[in-house]
């Protein structure tokens, strides 16, 4: 029975070139039968396309699924990204209200990068366009605008994310 | 010619006097030989603080904004005639940035542990001497 279920891979291994010979010696299945008329599919055939394979063998009680050589890592991780851009935000100076999310109510100061967890770039740019607003007379420099108090917050300025920003 | 904001904070007015201010600051542009792409009305609201100009402090303001092309050497020319006008409380002109600013976030790289970090790997390459030496330099002056 688990001499059976073995021969198809063998069968894959001498018919299609794709398979990554290593992997299938490392799993231990190079001492099936050689004589060839051992050699006999068991499933259905692989289908195939300019390289890359589609099908998988059915093999008595399992399923073989089948290595691709030059294959993305598929359990490689997402980048992470700060908040303005993964949406692809475009931060501007008569924007006050987006601004004003990065001000504190407490001394209408701006947060610093390790608090609002944004990039360097993206910090540079919000500092920069806070500071413009606050010249061209938008908004206000001592205080946050009462009228922002309740807008939802995008980070807990008591529980870091970081120690310091450097 | 590169393109431009101006954004304008008129003191509070009657209609008709707003239209002759606006009338008056596009002819400012026209006088030096700038275009106008587009003139948006930002609304009349209380001003985020007291601003004192030509004498008089104001609390109130209405905030226009024009999009323009000018020529780079007539800036400070128009903003200096902006300045002189009674009925403008603050004129501002600022270039107009591209919309998707940063191409990547990296983010990710900055969260690194330092010696990972690129910036660090810059500041590492740096002669470590003359640092120092600069340093106790510096010292040595502030604190005989
Ligand atoms: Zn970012």
């Amino acid at each position: 029975m688990f001499y059976n279920s073995l021969r198809p891979i063998t069968y894959i291994f001498r018919e299609c070139r794709f398979i990554n010979r290593r992997t299938l010696i490392g799993m231990k299945f190079s001492s099936v039968a050689e004589s060839e008329r051992d050699y006999e599919a068991v499933g259905e055939k692989i289908s195939s396309s300019d390289d890359m394979v589609v099908g998988h063998l059915s093999v008595g009680m399992g399923v073989w699924m089948i290595p691709v050589r030059d294959m993305k890592n598929p359990y490689e991780k997402e980048k992470i990204k700060c908040i303005l851009c993964k949406y692809g935000i475009h931060v501007d100076y008569k924007n006050i209200r987006l601004l004003s999310q990065f001000v504190s109510p407490y001394t209408g100061r701006i947060y610093d990068k390790h608090i609002t967890g944004l990039c360097d770039a993206q910090q540079k740019k919000v500092k920069q366009e806070i500071l413009k607003a606050q010249n061209f007379g938008f908004m206000p420099t001592i205080t946050k605008e009462v009228k922002f108090f309740k807008d939802p917050k995008l980070f807990d300025p008591f529980n870091p994310k970081r120690p310091h920003p450097h | 010619m590169p393109s431009y904001e101006l954004a304008v904070i008129l003191r509070k007015m009657s209609r008709p006097e707003l239209v002759t201010t606006l009338k008056r600051t596009g002819q400012a542009i026209f006088e030096k030989g700038g275009i106008i792409r587009k003139i948006e009305n930002l609304g009349t609201r209380e001003l985020p603080y007291r601003m004192r100009v030509h004498n008089h402090s104001h609390t109130e303001g209405s905030y226009f904004l024009f999009k323009f092309d000018a020529p780079t050497n007539t800036l400070t020319n128009l903003h200096d005639s902006f300045l002189r006008d009674i009925d403008i409380l603050r004129p501002s002109i600022s270039k107009v940035e591209p919309v998707n600013f940063p191409e990547e976030c990296t983010l990710e790289e900055e969260l690194q542990p330092p010696a990972y970090r690129k910036s660090v790997e810059v500041l590492l390459k740096q002669d470590r001497k003359k640092i120092f030496k600069k340093g106790y330099k510096n010292l040595s002056n502030e604190y005989i």
